[in-house]
């Protein structure tokens, strides 16, 4: 427990750390920018539902921010109902990478060192070095599940050192809370805390090595809903893209700038600079102090097993970098769960992690052995400094706002206000299509899907599209004007459920202006007005242009015959369903005497069933559900779902579309659920006695 | 996989014939094995030696029958290292050194990106208007700071002869091109022998292989590597001079200590013999020369005898292998910089030494500071081609820092 010297401390660490963030403590505004959104309260309150394998996003396909689902979806959504969602975000988000990093860092590095000034310059180095400071401008997510990291190690490391169950289900459920911002940094943190167990194994006892299994059965149960949802669906899911992509960051990760702990675009200014930067001198002073702690503290176990994560840390993230640069790939192309870690920057995670301890560690030695005399009491104060300045000076850009874009605060454009209330009015299903990209402030919720036109081209629609300039014969305008020359873009447009297709604000006033990359907006504008298919309409917006499609397909329709791009438009009949999920339509069939189509205009994936009974998971999973058989579902020249439904498979009944996969969700659910239902409650009443022991 | 297996292999005896030797001993003296200490070990070492420096060779030139020469940006026109857009060139001029020129490969760096470009490269003599070669390239494949070798007909007659190349962007611009590589050699050119001619008598394979060593001694690198290489072996002998020497009797360093002091006063017999006659015969140039010569032999080999003798003891055998890997390092820093071969060796003689002369946790972890330190001052004050040093040089002060955490875990794990 903290005495009143550690809670002033304490205090200290966050007061200073709330100091330099100040803007986000005081200023609750619109923050937006990168890859950081923004939702409307009519797109987050959609997100209070149960979780689903399937999005509502885009064209649909496997929602791989399932993991993710307490933190991205269900606290945003239920917030939302009690205040605007940017500040739900700010809640859920901006202030615990500042504040629960603080905190977190400076309890580990007091719980090891046994000192207050050691948790304070634990607190400094871990929430401000390089690296945090950066990816706090963008990768929330990401800093967030970095800033519980110490606290799930503290819990876990007093397990093995008290042999307390409590705290080893403590440290699962705090792995939990690390996996629901961000999963990688949650394997990172797993593969820490298993190392952390085998490297006490010597010293603690057979019972306390089985008891710390708990962590890992406590961190299974709660995450098993997404676990099983995405990997045990009899391999529908598994295939993911996330898992094929390509090694990068060879061009800027190097042993030096990881000792150093500077993330490439580090400027000596302390803010960030464009390409790589040069490495400051003054953060050179940070791996001497950080290895000559190491040696100092040789014979005590926590500080070497610290150590080992930091030169682990520098090892991984200067990737092709001497020495052995080929290990990386290697251990991308063979370690299970490595493939995850295609960009090396998420083991700086380690370096600061182990920086802190060993920095607070030195700092501590030299406090108490240096007090002899007068000048060893002068030194030993400059030496402290000379340890925390490199991190005080990282603050600077933070204070003075200029750090990143994240900073300041935005104000929504009124036409995209006025243009949410034009979509939202309109209650049927379609989709809107931005060209080129899809703006921040662009409304979306699960029945009104926003496509982002230059991802499309070159994802789902790359194959149909098949431009192929590159070098100096590329554009961007010649890669999406490509599209409308085809013979089959009114069609393909229509298959897909696209309505309308915007051209969004040269947004100048929040400093993001699109078309600076994509090509001015007038050649845009020209473009899409030269389509005989896509015609303007106005509803009272300055700026924006919306051009409607006037045939666009419903979500759910039938045609007589396959629908297909490349064929003349065939009349086709709405089906209303009810939508009871992403991943559950029902809708109501009448008599049929010939072969129909049902056509779904959500990509295409195997996954997708149609069932003549109600949908019970159990017996999905059980595989007592009846389908109709498989060899009747395939994807159209749109890369949508098709279902031939023949008169002696259909009869006049409720059919229920479904996501196979989903039943696997369900199961994983039930048994998170029970185990939140047991492990919270236990963890709750039992603390104040495992807290008081201790 | 061979190289890697044999690496393993030589690694292994290396190990057994250290580590396990205590144990050993007794089995041996039963079998009078002493052999496989004094010989097979030995020999194992130094084959490693020859095979992977035939490999370096390979590597340097990637065929045998192939001789190199090196080139550096001096030999360009106004190199300039930034992005070689549309219509800008590289252009150089050297003189060949021998027949069969046949390939001129240039060093090129893509910022670290795929480019999306293609370069003419032209040769031509010096004097001549035409273009001896030229063909197109895509730079896709071009590699960071790596040759991109460019081929052509060989030229028989080329020894002596000034030749100028460029090479010529056709499409690149800003953010999408190529540039000249600041790290040196900026280019090299290589001569390509038949195979016929070499092999067609013994003075011809004689002379090509003569060249071929005389240009492997003027490779920095292939020098540094070789010794790297050799250095297992030396350290081998420096122990058991040390350690097994005095266990096995009749170690061939006691015979060869011997057959040096009996040497010696062969040749004291000889010199007394000549004085003998020199007095006799005042005038006699050729019997001074030779006192001379006999004089100095004996001064070599008092040196090896004390040499050996000094080696004898454990602690100067320790301090001597230490000095030899500092110094296979700082050769490894400057002139290898890109080779796991070399890191895993020294890594792995270090630990031999840790092993068994105790070398402890504080000299593991003191020898990575000035490591640290020299990264530090390259990093700042040289070019690109320091920079690639200054690398080296903390991956070593990070290997360093492993190892003596290595160290600590097992100290800690033996409490």
């Amino acid at each position: 427990m903290l005495d009143r010297r550690s809670w002033l401390a304490l205090f200290v660490s966050i007061f200073i750390a709330i100091g330099a963030y100040w803007i986000w403590f005081f200023k609750w505004d619109i923050y937006t920018w990168g890859d950081w959104g923004f939702y409307f309260p009519e797109t987050s309150r959609e997100f209070v539902a149960s979780p689903q394998v399937w999005s509502s996003s885009f064209f649909g396909g496997i929602d791989i921010s399932l993991p993710l689902y307490p933190f991205v979806r269900l606290l945003p959504g239920l917030l939302s109902y009690m205040m605007p969602a940017f500040k739900a975000l700010h809640i859920i988000y901006f202030l615990p990478s500042v504040a629960i990093c603080s905190i977190s860092s400076f309890l580990l590095a007091r719980y090891i060192h046994k000192s207050n000034l050691s948790g304070f310059i634990g607190s400094l180095v871990y929430t401000f070095n390089t690296y945090f400071l950066i990816i706090r401008g963008g990768h929330l997510p990401l800093v967030n599940a970095f800033a519980v990291a110490p606290l799930a190690i503290l819990a876990f490391l007093h397990g093995l050192r008290s042999s307390r169950t409590y705290f080893f289900v403590l440290s699962g459920v705090l792995i939990s809370l690390s996996a629901a911002y961000e999963v990688r940094a949650a394997y990172l943190l797993f593969s820490l805390l298993f190392f952390l167990g085998f490297f006490y194994i010597r010293v603690v006892s057979r019972k306390t090595l089985f008891k710390s299994l708990t962590t890992l059965l406590t961190a299974a149960i709660l995450n098993l809903y997404w676990i099983l949802g995405l990997f045990l669906s009899g391999g529908e899911t598994t295939d993911l893209p996330i898992f094929h992509r390509q090694l990068y960051g060879a061009g800027y990760s190097h042993i030096v700038r990881s000792a150093v702990l500077q993330l490439y675009q580090w400027g000596s200014d302390g803010l960030i600079g464009p390409g790589i930067q040069p490495t400051p001198k003054y953060l050179w002073t940070i791996p001497f102090f950080v290895f000559l702690e190491l040696y100092l503290s040789r014979k005590n176990r926590t500080i070497v097993y610290f150590g080992i994560v930091s030169l682990a840390g520098i090892f991984f993230s200067k990737m092709l970098s001497q020495p052995f640069p080929y290990f990386y790939q290697w251990m991308f192309d063979h370690f299970p769960g490595f493939s995850i870690f295609r960009e090396p920057s998420k083991f700086f995670f380690l370096i600061a992690l182990g920086y802190s301890v060993l920095l607070s560690g030195l700092a501590h030695r030299i406090w108490i052995n240096w007090h002899n005399t007068s000048i060893q009491k002068i030194f030993r104060i400059l030496l402290i400094i000379l340890i925390s300045a490199p991190f005080l000076l990282n603050t600077r850009g933070v204070i003075t706002g200029k750090l990143g874009e994240l900073l300041k605060p935005r104000q929504i454009p009124q036409d995209y206000i006025l243009l949410k209330q034009f979509v939202l009015d309109q209650p049927e299903f379609f989709r809107t299509l931005y060209f080129p990209y899809s703006p921040r402030w662009g409304i979306w919720t699960d029945s009104k899907p926003a496509l982002n036109g230059i991802s499309l081209l070159q994802s789902d629609w790359s194959k149909l599209n098949n431009y192929l300039e590159t070098g100096l014969d590329y554009s961007y305008i010649g890669e999406i004007s490509n599209i409308f020359k085809k013979d089959f873009s009114d069609k393909l447009f229509d298959m897909s459920s696209v309505k309308y297709v915007i051209i969004p604000l040269q947004d100048m006033g929040n400093n993001d202006d699109m078309f600076a990359i994509y090509g001015s907006r007038d050649s845009y504008q020209n473009l899409i007005e030269s389509q005989p298919f896509l015609r303007k309409i106005n509803i009272g917006i300055n700026q924006l242009q919306i051009y409607e499609n006037f045939e666009h397909k419903p979500h759910l329709y039938l045609t007589t015959q396959p629908d297909s791009i490349y064929t003349a438009t065939i009349s086709a009949t709405k089906i209303s369903s009810i939508r009871r999920s992403a991943t559950e339509y029902q809708f109501k069939l009448g008599e049929i005497t010939d072969t129909v189509y049902l056509n779904f205009t959500d990509l295409y994936h195997p996954g997708w069933k149609i069932s003549p009974e109600p949908i019970s998971w159990l017996n999905v999973v059980l595989g007592k559900q009846h389908f109709i058989p498989d060899s009747n579902h395939f994807p159209n020249t749109a890369l949508m779902n098709t279902f031939a439904l023949t008169p002696s498979t259909i009869t006049p009944q409720i059919y229920t579309l479904y996501f196979r996969p989903q039943a696997y969700l369900e199961l994983g659910l039930f048994i998170s659920a029970v185990g939140y239902v047991f492990i919270l409650p236990y963890l709750l009443l039992t603390s104040s006695k495992n807290f008081l022991h201790d | 996989m061979i190289e890697k297996a044999l690496l393993i292999l030589i690694v292994a005896s290396f190990l057994i014939g250290v580590f396990r030797l205590r144990n050993l001993i007794s089995v041996l003296r039963i079998f009078k094995f002493k052999i496989i200490y004094a010989f097979v070990v030995p020999i194992l070492l130094f084959s490693m030696w020859v095979y992977f420096s035939t490999k370096e060779v390979y590597r340097i030139d990637n065929v045998i029958l192939r001789l190199t020469s090196e080139y550096s940006q001096r030999n360009l026109d106004n190199p300039v290292f930034t992005e070689l857009t549309q219509g800008e060139k590289i252009q150089g001029k050297f003189t060949a050194q021998e027949n069969y020129l046949g390939i001129v490969a240039v060093r090129f760096w893509n910022f670290f990106r795929l480019n999306d470009d293609d370069v003419t490269f032209r040769l031509r003599e010096q004097g001549q208007n035409d273009w001896y070669y030229q063909n197109k390239y895509k730079v896709d494949q071009f590699q960071p700071h790596g040759f991109f070798t460019f081929g052509f007909p060989v030229i028989p007659e080329s020894t002596g002869k000034t030749y100028v190349f460029e090479v010529e962007s056709t499409r690149g611009f800003p953010g999408n091109a190529v540039g000249l590589s600041p790290v040196e050699p900026a280019f090299v050119v290589h001569f390509k022998y038949p195979r016929d001619l070499v092999t067609s008598s013994l003075p011809n394979l004689f002379n090509f292989f003569t060249r071929k060593f005389v240009e492997l001694l003027h490779n920095y690198k292939f020098i540094a590597s070789s010794f790297i290489y050799f250095l297992p072996l030396i350290i081998y002998i420096l122990y058991f001079n040390s350690n097994i020497g005095k266990t096995i009797k009749r170690s061939f360093v006691r015979l060869f200590v011997q057959n040096l002091e009996v040497k010696i006063k062969k040749i004291d017999q000889e010199i007394d013999k000549q004085i003998f006659v020199l007095s006799h015969n005042l005038n006699s140039l050729i019997l001074r020369l030779k006192i001379l010569i006999n004089k100095s032999y004996k001064l070599i080999i008092w040196f090896c005898i004390i040499l050996v003798n000094i080696l004898k003891d454990e602690q100067s055998s320790r301090q001597v292998s230490q000095l030899l890997i500092y110094l296979a390092i700082v050769l490894d820093i400057f002139w290898i910089r890109h080779n796991d071969t070399t890191v895993i060796l020294l890594i792995s003689l270090w630990v031999v030494l840790i092993k068994i002369y105790n070398v402890s946790i504080k000299t593991t972890y003191l020898s990575a500071l000035p490591l640290f330190l020299l990264s530090f001052i390259t990093w700042y004050v040289g070019d690109m081609n320091l920079q690639f040093s200054s690398e080296r040089s903390l991956a070593w002060s990070f290997l360093f820092v492993n190892i003596a955490t290595f160290q600590m875990v097992i100290k800690l794990n033996k409490k």
